[in-house]
């Protein structure tokens, strides 16, 4: 069972959109909420094993981990009609309960004191399987929890596994309203030093975006929580949909990230996905086509990240894997992928070669889709660094007023000097940088110019 | 035709032809334009022969040299004449074959330097048409290679075994056949014949009744007092009648127009008995008896003239218009089996020359239902055969007179081995002089009836076509024709039932799609992941039983697991790269290609060079998935699977590099150009898999599916 994934849930986040993941998963691969096969599905050629082992019963038990330092959401979870899912091993709630407070500091201190007992689970689940690939992480990088713990995880993840992939989900806060986490830019940058150091691969889910096509695109007046984790969950599992059912290309992980990411640092994904329905709505059903669905793809609307459009920058794509399943002729694909290239619809980096990748896959049998074809873009754009600018702009302000630092204070890391903060910055700046560089075309020699006349 | 094939050939026939020359290629696509250009147009042979005679130092001797061949009814000729022509044509080609052939004659010493050779060369194929004549082979490569599927060389054999058997079929012939040659009429000798004078000196009445005495005893083959015969030198000749010169001019005009008639009668007489003997095969046996038939209504009419004469009730001008209408049936009879005697014609052959005499009598009433009624007669036994053979797939023909021969009767305990690859193309093949010229059109279909039942049967079902309905000759209404396409209905229904439904000849090719293309991703990278400390070895080293094991656990442990015929794929380590490989198949030697030749490849091949899959196919899907294809099949996994392999290593490449991104920002940034070339080659492979997987497997695999699904049972 080669290449296997296991997923690790942090938080109120998180946990929810894990939880809508595996919902997701389950229906894929016709499996019932507890676990067993339904009777439709015994026949499938779909690879169960990428997210799943089973038990002595036969019966399917997702590679998960749930993580959370307060009960709430996970109880929630267990009160579902997926409790039996889970492996009860695999679900940790700290045994204090009171959560991390909305403060990144108090969640990854607990992260220390909690490491032991997590990575019991981790090590268990990793010794389980025969060749893992990587871990997927799904987590905020707003709250306490995700943010903190998430860090904490990601830095020993990183050194415990340091030749598998960590791949991560993480959820973005949404600029649109005022959050009532006030440290929330504090929380960012510190996570986002993390993300740039420790993860292989982060998928942007910004919270901004999903709002904004939930009222615009879906036309939902007030969106819920659990309306904008499926989108989430849809995301997620399309873009795992080549590893769950198998093809001649894209097979594993590695093959889908490695493309993406040229240079190590620039590891920042932005998604997009069409056509985009819920439940409520059928009536909408347009005709499909590869054409028509890679256009929208490159259609900002359709991005789940909303970035400013920045005029003084030419921000370009660094890379395009656009996954495409529904019935699909390949002749299509080449033409349409002729067309956008004619038309000069996508910007590429100068300084390599870089096209649209496609990846065809299969669906699952057992969902019906009203759509013919659908298509999921993985990106990996410059653009994206409006987004830690604008993080880095709110700290900036919060930071100048030196406000509300005194929770950080209270716990080891910040006791003495605010270092952390100023040396997170100087990371997340010079991603910034480092993304506006990638837009010129001496993007090779940048590198190499700076170092030489800093020495 | 593959233009591969044409290649192949080509460089034969140069090195046959003793020519050192680089210029294959040029002649490699004279050759395929030309074979395109032979099936497109059914170019009129007359102005090839026109062109040839043109040519010919000699044309007067070329064209009788044609139209004695013609009678003959040679086969192919008219093809064979266009072929030449367009040899004479084309300058450059025929430079070559006369530097050839001119140092051919001076090596084997002959001296015929001062003909020119091109035209002796073609001189000596036309006469030495059905010998094997070097020119001869040429032609007929080149020929069948542009008409059927068949391999020249087999063709070439089957001409020769053709000629050699008759000879010693059958029984043997009775010696008194040959020691009493009173068991017919046909003007045998009598020792003593008395002197008797000239019938000038009577009347011209007594003239004239003696004379249709001697008449009426010609017609019945014994010979006349005053009506002398010279036998013909060769046995299908009509005998020569010398009327005594002293008989009145009008009575000697009158008695040789009836004269004729009685040549014929001995010429039906003759080929009757010759035609009778075993050897001679079924249908000719069939015809004798169906002439004997017509005889013998001739006879009965000699009698009643007789007893005509008996009542001196008879003139010679009555006997002139009592037999002018048999004269005219016999003259087409003698005429029929001259041809056939002197084509020495067998089986089918008899029945196309019959058929042909048959349609070009089109509006001649009785003489065209006279002809009708022999082919009719003689193409009963070649329709029992041809019955058998499309009903149950059973060749029973003692004398060689079929269309189809079985090459390989008797073995069929190997079947699953050796003899499934060459099965289909070689097992049954038509030998074309015996194809029936009214069942030209339907010699293929005939062909793979046959072989679609042998097939059936050889995968142990009795098949036997239910609708059996005897087949008859005819001109006009084609019934046969019917039942043949009924037959092959029926057989090719069963067959593809038998392949698609039994055999799931489907599955098969997707469980090959699965593992040659690599459609089943997992299962390779599982593979690739478990065997490569294996194959990363020395090809010598590799340890096959391992791999087979190693290959078994990938299988077992993939979305493979689900496939029906998992159990069918094995390891094959091939001590060559895919490169060499090709080249060898190609056989191409030009200076391009040379240097692509490895030197000493084998001390440095790993086994990942070398790996490949197998795959165990039995009869009767061995028949579509056999050797050949499979070889195909290794090829494009072998390069797909290093294709992988490049790309796996890449990717480990990538995630070694991943570490980079926690460095200080300065040392991180120096490895930028490095990570760019990797991305470069990374990006590179994954195009180019992705072409070859998706933009042009998966859609030629989809146009296959799709055709595979309009046939549908």
């Amino acid at each position: 069972m080669p290449c296997e994934i296991i997923t690790l849930q942090l938080g109120q986040c998180g946990n929810q959109i894990g939880f809508e993941f595996w919902k997701k998963l389950c229906s894929e691969h016709g499996i019932s909420p507890e676990g067993t096969l339904e009777d439709y599905a015994t026949e499938g050629t779909d690879r169960k094993d990428v997210f799943f082992y089973q038990a002595d019963d036969e019966h399917y038990i997702p590679r998960s981990v749930l993580l959370d330092l307060e009960p709430r959401v996970i109880h929630s979870i267990m009160n579902s009609p997926y409790a039996k899912l889970y492996n009860p091993e695999n679900i940790y709630i700290s045994k204090q309960g009171g959560g991390a407070g909305n403060n990144w500091a108090a969640g990854y201190s607990q992260g220390e004191r909690i490491y032991d007992e997590v990575f019991d689970i981790i090590d268990r689940e990793a010794d389980g399987s025969d060749s893992l690939e990587g871990f997927v992480l799904c987590h905020s990088i707003a709250g306490g929890t995700g943010s903190g713990l998430g860090s904490y995880i990601l830095e020993r993840l990183n050194d415990r596994f340091p030749k598998k992939l960590v791949q991560t989900y993480s959820v973005f806060p949404n600029q649109d309203e005022i959050s009532d986490v006030v440290v929330q830019p504090y929380n960012s940058l510190l996570t986002l030093r993390r993300l740039t150091q420790s993860a292989d691969c982060v998928v942007v889910l910004d919270n901004t975006a999903l709002n904004r096509i939930a009222t615009d695109r879906l036309h939902l007046s007030n969106p819920s929580f659990s309306q904008i984790n499926s989108l989430v969950s849809n995301i997620m599992s399309v873009s795992t949909a080549t590893l769950r059912y198998p093809s001649y290309m894209n097979n594993d992980l590695i093959g889908l990230i490695a493309p993406l990411i040229p240079t190590p640092r620039l590891h920042f994904l932005m998604t997009g996905y069409t056509p985009l329905t819920t439940d409520q709505e059928v009536a909408s059903v347009r005709k499909t086509t590869v054409l028509d669905v890679m256009r929208r793809l490159l259609q900002p609307k359709n991005m789940m990240v909303s970035t400013p459009l920045d005029r003084n920058t030419q921000h370009c794509y660094i890379s395009i894997l656009n996954i495409i399943q529904g019935e699909v002729d390949p002749t299509q694909v080449h033409k349409s992928l002729q067309r956008i290239r004619e038309r000069k619809m996508a910007q590429f980096i100068p300084w390599g070669p870089a096209s649209i990748q496609v990846a065809l896959s299969k669906k699952s049998p057992y969902i019906q889709s009203a759509h013919r074809v659908s298509g999921l873009m993985l990106a990996n754009h410059t653009n994206i660094s409006a987004l830690f600018e604008r993080t880095l702009k709110q700290y900036d302000k919060l930071r100048k007023r030196e406000a509300f630092l005194e929770q950080f204070r209270k716990e080891n890391m910040f006791t003495e000097n605010l270092d952390e903060l100023d040396a997170s910055r100087e990371v997340v700046q010079q991603l910034v940088d480092e993304y506006v560089a990638a837009t010129t075309p001496d993007y090779l020699s940048w590198g190499l110019t700076q170092a030489s006349t800093e020495s | 035709m593959s233009e591969f094939k044409i290649h192949h050939h080509v460089s034969e026939l140069f090195s046959l032809l003793g020519i050192q020359s680089d210029a294959a290629e040029k002649y490699t696509e004279t050759l395929s334009e030309s074979v395109q250009r032979f099936i497109s147009t059914q170019v009129s042979a007359s102005s090839a022969v026109r062109i040839l005679a043109e040519n010919a130092p000699n044309p007067q001797a070329f064209l009788s040299k044609y139209d004695e061949l013609k009678s003959r009814n040679v086969r192919d000729l008219d093809p064979l004449v266009v072929f030449l022509s367009g040899l004479v044509e084309d300058e450059s080609v025929r430079k070559v074959v006369e530097g050839s052939s001119k140092l051919r004659l001076q090596e084997d010493g002959v001296t015929l330097a001062n003909v020119p050779s091109i035209v002796s060369d073609i001189e000596r194929a036309a006469e030495t048409k059905l010998s094997r004549d070097q020119l001869n082979e040429l032609r007929d490569r080149l020929l069948r290679e542009s008409q059927v599927m068949h391999t020249p060389s087999e063709a070439l054999q089957s001409v020769e075994r053709g000629e050699k058997r008759p000879l010693c079929l059958g029984p043997p012939i009775p010696s008194w056949l040959k020691n009493r040659p009173y068991l017919s009429l046909d003007f045998v000798k009598l020792e003593n014949r008395q002197e008797i004078g000239a019938l000038g000196d009577v009347s011209s009445t007594s003239q004239e009744h003696q004379l249709i005495e001697d008449v009426l005893s010609v017609m019945m083959g014994i010979e006349g007092r005053y009506i002398t015969v010279q036998l013909p030198t060769k046995h299908y000749d009509s005998p020569e009648f010398t009327v005594d010169p002293s008989v009145e001019p009008s009575l000697s005009t009158l008695v040789s127009r009836i004269l004729p008639l009685c040549g014929y009668y001995s010429q039906l007489i003759r080929f009757v008995e010759n035609k009778s003997c075993y050897h001679h095969g079924l249908v000719n046996q069939a015809l004798s008896a169906a002439i004997t038939n017509l005889i013998k209504d001739y006879m009965l009419l000699v009698t009643q003239l007789e007893e005509q004469h008996q009542h001196w009730a008879l003139t010679l001008h009555k006997l002139y218009f009592y037999v002018e209408k048999t004269m005219a049936v016999m003259d087409m009879l003698a005429c029929v089996t001259r041809v056939i005697s002197k084509s020495e014609a067998h089986g089918g052959a008899v029945l196309s020359i019959l058929h042909d005499r048959t349609v070009s009598l089109t509006g001649c009433g009785q003489l065209q239902d006279v002809m009708v009624f022999l082919t009719q007669s003689a193409a009963v036994p070649y329709m029992n055969i041809l019955a058998k053979w499309l009903y149950r797939g059973i060749i029973n023909d003692p004398y060689n007179e079929f269309m189809v021969v079985d090459r390989e009767s008797g073995s069929e305990e190997n079947e699953d081995e050796d003899l499934a690859d060459d099965y289909w193309e070689k097992r049954y093949t038509i030998i074309p002089q015996n194809i029936p010229t009214f069942l030209q059109v339907h010699a293929n279909v005939i062909l793979r009836t046959g072989k679609y039942l042998n097939v059936i049967r050889q995968s142990d079902h009795s098949v036997v076509c239910p609708h059996q309905e005897e087949l008859v000759y005819s001109v006009r209404d084609r019934s046969y024709a019917e039942v043949i396409e009924r037959t092959y209905n029926f057989a090719s229904k069963r067959l593809l039932e038998l392949l698609m439904k039994e055999k799931d000849l489907m599955g098969r090719l997707r469980s090959v799609k699965h593992y040659f293309l690599l459609d089943q991703g997992d299962f390779v990278v599982q593979l690739m992941s478990l065997c490569e400390d294996e194959l990363s070895k020395n090809i010598d080293d590799v340890v096959p039983t391992r791999l087979e094991s190693l290959l078994e656990l990938a299988l077992r442990t993939s979305a493979a697991n689900s496939d029906f015929y998992k159990d069918d794929i094995e390891c094959d380590l091939q001590p060559i790269t895919l490169m060499t490989q090709m080249l060898r198949i190609l056989s191409i030697e030009t200076e391009d290609e040379r240097e692509y030749y490895p030197q000493e490849e084998r001390l440095q091949l790993t086994g990942l060079q070398g790996f490949s899959l197998g795959y165990r196919v039995t009869w009767p899907v061995s028949l579509v998935l056999d050797r050949k294809t499979i070889a195909c099949y290794q090829m494009i996994f072998r390069h797909l699977f290093y294709c992988k392999h490049v790309e796996k290593l890449l990717c480990r490449v990538w995630v070694s590099n991943k570490v980079a991104k926690s460095f200080p920002l300065s040392a991180s940034r120096t490895y930028t150009a490095a990570f760019a070339l990797r991305q470069r080659m990374l990006n590179f492979i994954q195009n180019i898999e992705y072409y070859m997987m998706f933009e042009v497997i998966e859609r030629n695999w989809q146009n296959f599916i799709n055709k595979m699904q309009k046939f549908k049972i």
